[in-house]
């Protein structure tokens, strides 16, 4: 679709938009700053520094979000890529297999329980019910003795509803809680720590490697199962790897910043308009993009209603929805 | 995996399967198959819907899995691909690839991800958009193809897979008349010229006659007839098999065309 040159242009363009976003988000907050504080405290000139407490904002508070915010939006929007590929339905999402209703389940479970968040707590509760209720669909799905993805769409839609109305019992059941589980379910970085970092990084580095590994892989899963195999790929087992790499990556973002939705679902699409479907190019720009498009997202969740905040997945949510109709209509438009 | 057998290479044979057979549960789709494949004939299978036609080409390919029987090959191939490339009936294109990308899909066995195509699999991929007319459409989306324009698409990656089998299923059910043709006689060009085997499955029995070598004509998961098509496609057969009146009509100056009865 695009030449290898332009191609280049674009993730060049993309790698300083990020990290002039970057900086932009680390000196937007309720103690606005300027590039000049911003400079001293990431050159470690701590001394220099106006004082430090800007200091301690910036590499303490803002910068751990920035950071989960771009691993994040890496994680969903690669794995988005990749669901859509191996479902072969560009409206699927990271989320399709149970993911995050399995996860919310098990915030909610610990927060009715009084267990508090931090860096244990409600994210491993969140990590056991994301990975519960893939094993679940995983299990349904192939005890049918079926390798046919339509069957695990269909189990994950299943285990959805069904997980997302255990929430809502428990949200009646336990009303006084009500406010801390839907703030979890809807999502954020406000509460990100760099230990939290350093058990979420590593995950996500190790599953982008592997989809970019199988990027030719999946390219020919897009075409059909059938043609998959007749190319030498043992399509079962390399549907399950890939499933379960981003699966890995998801459970273990959406853990720590709870349930972001429309990011790893229409990130991808934008990429596909711009350079096409080949997953060799899509993976690494759709990685990018899904960071930018984190980082922005909660910047507004955390200065447009200052001090307050907003949850990031109800901005991802505002800006994802419109974007899905408008995408919904062109695909109906160049599909007559 | 198939089993080698080196003296099919001086019969001139490029697979030949033995009494195989597929269940469905206990029903058996394909019921004890037996023939010889030969390099550079073009087979068509018929049969009714139901007959077994897909499932005798994909359990020969090893999508499915064979519940017995032996598949035969002249030569080792560490890779399947490099021996057997695969048309199916409905290849989905829900994507935004384009059409060399598509088609540049047909290597994909034959090179890694870290090194990318070299300059044969480059030329590879020219040549079998050149052979079937898709070279002036190569950036286009396959989204926005015609269904003969996605056809062609999907048969020049086949071609460009390069291997000395090529199995078709259905090519040319969704095509108007002028673009079947047209595939049928890029087909017959491709085992004439490229020497290459092709087993495709096809409905308009005149086609068969007009195109391929040989019909194997399929019943209830069994292979009930096989042959040169205006012999094996007799009126008492297709009577038999597919439950109508037929004859055989020749025009002055005409090849034989087959007539149904209403």
């Amino acid at each position: 679709m695009i030449s290898a040159a332009k191609y280049k242009w674009i993730v060049i363009a993309t790698l300083v938009a990020l990290v002039l976003l970057s900086c932009i988000a680390l000196l937007l907050g309720p103690t606005n700053l300027d590039f000049a504080a911003l400079y001293d405290s990431l050159s470690g000139d701590s001394a220099n520094s106006q004082s430090n407490g800007i200091w301690q904002v910036i590499t303490q508070i803002r910068l751990p979000r920035v950071v989960m915010a771009i691993l994040a939006g890496t994680a969903l929007s690669a794995s988005g890529s990749a669901f859509q590929s191996i479902f072969r339905n560009p409206m699927s999402d990271p989320y399709v297999l149970g993911i995050s209703s399995g996860a919310s389940v098990g915030a909610t479970i610990a927060i009715v329980l009084g267990i508090q968040g931090g860096l244990l707590g409600i994210p491993i509760f969140a990590f056991l019910g994301a990975c519960s209720a893939l094993i679940v669909v995983y299990w349904l799905a192939f005890s049918l003795k079926q390798s046919e993805q339509n069957t695990l769409l269909l189990a994950g839609i299943a285990m959805s509803l069904m997980l997302g109305a255990i929430v809502s019992l428990l949200l009646v059941i336990h009303r006084d809680q009500m406010e801390s589980i839907i703030f979890w379910t809807l999502g954020g970085f406000n509460a990100i720590s760099w230990q939290q970092i350093w058990i979420v990084t590593p995950v996500v580095i190790f599953s982008l490697i592997m989809l970019f590994k199988y990027a030719k892989d999946l390219n020919l899963l897009a075409m059909g199962n059938e043609t998959a195999h007749s190319l030498g790929i043992n399509v079962k087992k390399k549907v399950a790897v890939i499933l379960l790499i981003s699966a890995l990556s998801v459970s273990i973002v959406v853990a720590y910043s709870g349930v972001i939705g429309f990011v790893g679902l229409i990130v991808p699409h934008m990429v596909r308009f711009t350079v096409g479907a080949d997953n060799r190019k899509l993976l690494p720009l759709a990685a990018l993009w899904g960071g930018i498009f984190l980082i922005i997202a909660d910047t507004l969740a955390r200065t447009v209603v200052q001090p307050g905040e907003l949850p990031v997945g109800s901005i991802t949510a505002l800006f994802g929805a419109p974007y899905f109709f408008f995408i919904l209509i062109k695909r109906s438009k160049s599909h007559v | 995996m198939f089993k080698v057998k080196t003296e099919l290479l001086e019969r001139d044979i490029v697979m030949a399967f033995e009494d195989l057979s597929f269940k469905a549960g206990s029903k058996a789709i394909l019921n004890t198959v037996s023939h010889e494949l030969k390099k550079g004939r073009f087979y068509s299978i018929a049969g009714c819907n139901g007959s077994g036609k897909t499932t005798l080409l994909q359990t020969l390919l090893q999508i499915k899995k064979a519940s017995s029987g032996h598949i035969h090959v002249p030569d080792y191939y560490p890779n399947k691909a490099h021996y057997l490339s695969y048309v199916p009936q409905n290849t989905q294109l829900e994507f935004d690839f384009s059409v060399e990308e598509a088609v540049m899909m047909g290597r994909y066995p034959y090179y890694s991800g870290i090194t990318g195509p070299n300059s044969e699999d480059k030329q590879k991929v020219l040549d079998a958009m050149e052979m079937t007319d898709m070279i002036n459409f190569r950036k286009r989306s396959v989204t926005t193809l015609s269904g003969g324009e996605k056809q062609r698409t999907i048969i020049a990656r086949a071609l460009a897979q390069d291997t000395p089998v090529m199995f078709l299923d259905e090519p040319v059910s969704q095509l108007d008349v002028f673009h079947q043709i047209e595939v049928l006689k890029l087909l017959r060009q491709i085992a004439d010229q490229e020497n290459k085997t092709i087993i495709t499955v096809l409905h308009d029995l005149n086609q068969v006659a007009e195109f391929t070598d040989e019909v194997m004509v399929m019943d209830k998961g069994r292979i009930v007839a096989y042959g040169e098509p205006i012999e094996v496609l007799n009126p008492e057969l297709l009577k038999s098999v597919f439950k109508v009146d037929s004859e055989w009509i020749c025009a002055k100056d005409t090849k034989p065309h087959l007539i149904f009865h209403y």
